[in-house]
């Protein structure tokens, strides 16, 4: 699974075809990460910062420099960067 | 937990069996065993078919939780771990079942545990656990095709409702039927953190609101976060809802009214979806393994 460098700007990763699917982390991390790549989907984890709500910001904070959350991103394997996310459902099936 | 020292969070645990089978009439017995964030089930099926399940609080290890799980339903039915042809760990610690053949995703469980329970014409599925929310598509034979979880937050999970029972002081199985019991819908709880959610309801307790109205309050926002989650990936019909959540009428009613459809029903608890459909996963290991053994 992608890991990228640097911060990201959501919208960058939408052009390129990727879904936000959900923010975790731990041992519920690599189950859904296992869980899309069956479905044939690719995966990108960007570090959860820079939530809006309070509260969230409070159980997301990084600990030690070391993200505590990641969103999960996905698009369809080997989509690249005009890959569509499909027609107004997230995700989509995966035919094989 | 109250000055009294009651825990109003605590919900049933419990056993069943249906007394209309017998396993020693079964050529396959399977078991199938859940051990999530907040509660673990364990299911027995014959021959591919629901005969007994257990539910239990998890307990600090999931180890140790399977086990008291296991170790309920086969008190209630005299069996015991020997009998067993084939067992499929599932759940939060699905790698921690230690007398498991095998672990099979959660969500993969769900769907074929739910498949079982409302029937192959179900196509979305909704399950509300202790610590999170999944919404599922599944085809006819309930093989997952897409899946959506809630972002990682004890609002919109059973954890949430738990919090607000303890808070108001009142037992959990109450919560559904009592947010009902109100002269006008009130406003979603505004806060999405439970956190701040709790700090919310105490100030509209204190503004003189009935815990009745602030229960209702905390539904519709569940509701409407679980919703909001459905609706990302889509609402297929037929419409299922499992886990312990799938007990409070207050969410699911609320659920279905902002969805604009209904859950379809189900004769057993679907708070054991997951360990059924690890136990009838474990069905056709066992006879996969079994062919492969005959050389056929």
């Amino acid at each position: 699974m992608g890991r990228p460098d640097r911060p990201v700007d959501p919208r960058q990763l939408e052009a390129q075809g990727w879904i936000r699917r959900t923010l975790t982390s731990g041992p519920r991390l690599e189950e859904i990460v296992e869980g899309y790549r069956a479905l044939g989907l690719e995966t990108l984890l960007v570090p959860a910062r820079d939530l809006p709500d309070p509260g969230c910001r409070l159980c997301m904070a990084d600990e030690g420099g070391e993200p505590r959350a990641w969103v999960v991103y996905t698009r369809p394997a080997g989509a690249g960067p005009a890959g569509s996310p499909g027609r107004g459902h997230e995700g989509q099936r995966h035919e094989r | 937990m109250s000055p009294e020292g009651r825990e109003f969070w605590r919900w049933s645990e419990g056993a069943w069996v249906d007394p209309d089978k017998s396993w020693k009439e079964a050529e396959v017995i399977t078991l199938g065993v859940d051990v999530g964030s907040v509660s673990s089930e364990a299911v027995l099926c014959l021959d591919g078919e629901l005969y007994a399940y257990n539910t239990v609080r998890t307990g600090a290890g999931s180890a140790e939780s399977a086990e008291r799980a296991a170790q309920g339903v086969f008190e209630k039915t005299g069996l015991r771990l020997d009998d067993i042809h084939y067992v499929v760990g599932t759940g939060y610690g699905r790698v921690n079942v230690p007398f498991a053949h095998r672990a099979i995703t959660e969500i993969a469980c769900h769907g074929r545990g739910a498949n079982y329970l409302g029937g192959p014409g179900v196509r979305t599925i909704l399950d509300m656990g202790g610590q999170d929310c999944k919404a599922i598509h599944v085809d006819a034979e309930g093989k997952v095709t897409n899946f959506l979880m809630n972002d990682k937050c004890a609002a919109g999970t059973g954890r949430g409702m738990e919090v607000i029972a303890d808070l108001l002081e009142v037992p959990i199985e109450e919560l559904g039927p009592r947010s009902f019991d109100i002269d006008e819908e009130p406003p979603a709880v505004s806060a999405v953190c439970v956190v701040f959610a709790k700090s919310e309801a105490m100030a509209r307790l204190k503004e003189g609101w009935s815990k009745n109205k602030v229960i209702a309050a905390y539904c519709r926002a569940m509701a409407e976060r679980v919703a909001s989650l459905i609706e990302r990936i889509g609402v297929e019909p037929e419409f299922f809802v499992t886990g312990g959540i799938s007990k409070n009428i207050g969410v699911v009613r609320r659920i279905e009214q902002i969805l604009g459809v209904r859950a379809v029903p189900s004769r057993f608890d679907t708070q054991i979806a997951g360990a059924l459909g690890a136990a009838l996963f474990a069905h056709t290991l066992y006879l996969r393994h079994r062919g492969a053994s005959n050389g056929s």
